[in-house]
């Protein structure tokens, strides 16, 4: 027993794995702060590959693009987070009253869910964004108003589940209140539902901000924010300035990957079945 | 202040009756047995005298009150399966103290061992989570235990030894008992009364 707690084991493996992954997003909202906006001046450095001055190359305006990645993802990471997190907080509340305040609560919400849910998912955004009136204020209302769905049902129906377990009625019949139930039995319950729920929505929530600043609803083109930064080089692929795409788009996949690898430790690592490995 | 059930009744769909008229009476101090046949109505009688649901007919009391649905209940239900009783994300420590903070003496009483504490329940056989599920339901406001088929699970001899533990720290805190089993040898060991469920 005590030479499985001592040493290396699985357990130190995933709190450095997590921690690694925490230190590469820290460095690069480090970065996003640190860069100068210097480098986003028009320049006559123009369509340049990568190199060292450059190691993503530089844009048909002879701005950096290694600057603009950096800023555009820490800009659309923050709406993300922003997003998601007030989806999730949505869906928690509306998914724990839908269960536990009985039929006429449960029916309510599952028709607000189904309202939500019918309506076209794009069109409802570009309402929303247009009647708040744009920018990074409409985006992250937009999304958050929309995307809390699909996790109010997940949550709703977890929560079902675990509200009648034989603990919980024990709980009752010590006299906790519905609140410390809620606290300290569900939400721990249904938390790994939660956090996968969060973090699928973060590439969700980005592609959304780029599709809105697409059709012209969402930031304005010169803000470097990852989504007009793909949605622009998808337009120089053609022409064989592969770098635009490629290293924005890599940087994407890994940043997404990260917070990814960060909730699978968590779980891991909160999971009893899983935390003495 | 005994444990009265008036006149209960039971159904899960309408008008098909578990059971009807029962009347029961449980004395502090007291341990009754309840026996019967698989699916009479033991575990939904023992639910119902614990609170836990509301008869369709009769009343429970406890000297002379109802049960109140938002404080700690009096009356106390060990269930059959600890692996359900026990919330699996808790470490065996807080599920101890959920109810209140046993003493030493308890914990010793029923072998528990300080190690244990520091577990998940999936780390313990079901016969190690029983016990703690018995010393959870041994608060001090506790007037009445029920156990629902509480040492199915166990072997004869350390079946015996939770019975003796338990029934010690009952009978010094002058905690009625119902003992839920159809095994009849237990019942008749154990009990002062017997009470018989369903028809013959």
């Amino acid at each position: 027993m005590l030479s499985v707690q001592e040493g290396w084991n699985v357990r130190k493996t995933m709190l450095l794995l997590a921690a690694s992954s925490a230190a590469f997003l820290l460095l690069l909202l480090f970065l996003g702060f640190w860069l100068s906006n210097d480098n986003l001046r028009l320049s006559v450095a123009r369509n340049l590959p990568p190199s060292w001055e450059h190691p993503f190359g530089t844009d048909w305006l002879g701005r950096d693009m290694f600057t603009r990645t950096i800023k555009g993802l820490r800009l659309s990471l923050s709406v993300g987070a922003l997003a998601s997190v007030i989806s999730v907080v949505v869906a928690i509340v509306m998914g724990t009253c839908a269960a536990v305040f009985g039929k006429a609560a449960d029916a309510v919400i599952s028709w607000i869910i189904d309202l939500f849910i019918g309506m076209p998912h794009l069109v409802f955004m570009i309402l929303i964004c247009f009647i708040a009136g744009g920018g990074i204020y409409g985006i992250v209302l937009g999304i958050s108003l929309t995307h809390w769905t699909a996790l109010a049902r997940v949550v709703r129906s977890e929560v079902l589940q675990v509200k009648n377990a034989e603990y919980i009625q024990i709980s009752r019949s010590c006299g906790k209140s519905a609140w410390y139930i809620a606290r300290r039995h569900i939400w721990p319950a249904i938390f790994p539902q939660i956090l996968i729920g969060f973090l699928l929505m973060f590439p969700h929530v980005i592609l959304h901000e780029a599709a809105l600043t697409f059709l012209g609803f969402g930031l304005s083109p010169q803000t470097p924010a990852i989504g007009i930064i793909l949605s622009e080089a998808m337009s120089h692929i053609s022409t064989g300035k592969w770098w635009l795409v490629v290293f924005p788009g890599l940087l994407l996949v890994v940043v997404i990957k990260s917070f990814d690898s960060i909730g699978e430790r968590i779980r891991i690592l909160l999971e009893p079945a899983s935390s003495h490995e | 202040m005994p444990l009265i059930g008036e006149n209960l009744g039971y159904y899960y769909q309408k008008e098909r009756w578990i059971f009807k008229d029962i009347h029961l009476s449980v004395a502090p101090g007291e341990v009754l047995g309840l026996s019967g046949y698989s699916g009479c109505g033991k575990t939904t009688l023992s639910r119902i005298l614990a609170g836990y649901i509301k008869p369709r007919n009769g009343r429970v009391t406890v000297g002379g009150g109802e049960l109140k649905r938002n404080a700690f209940r009096p009356v106390q239900l060990i269930y059959q399966h600890p692996e359900k009783a026990i919330n699996p994300k808790w470490r065996m420590e807080d599920v101890l103290t959920e109810s209140y903070t046993p003493s030493q003496d308890i914990l010793d009483a029923f072998e528990i061992r300080d190690e244990w504490l520091k577990r998940w329940p999936l780390e313990l056989s079901g016969g190690q989570l029983q016990r703690f599920c018995i010393v959870r339901a041994l608060n001090p406001a506790a007037k009445y235990i029920i156990a629902d088929e509480m040492t199915t699970m166990l072997d004869a001899i350390t079946q015996a030894k939770i019975w003796n533990a338990f029934l010690r720290i009952c009978r010094s805190r002058n905690i009625g008992v119902i003992v839920v089993s159809h095994e009849a040898a237990l019942l008749n060991r154990i009990c002062d009364n017997l009470y018989k469920v369903g028809r013959d």
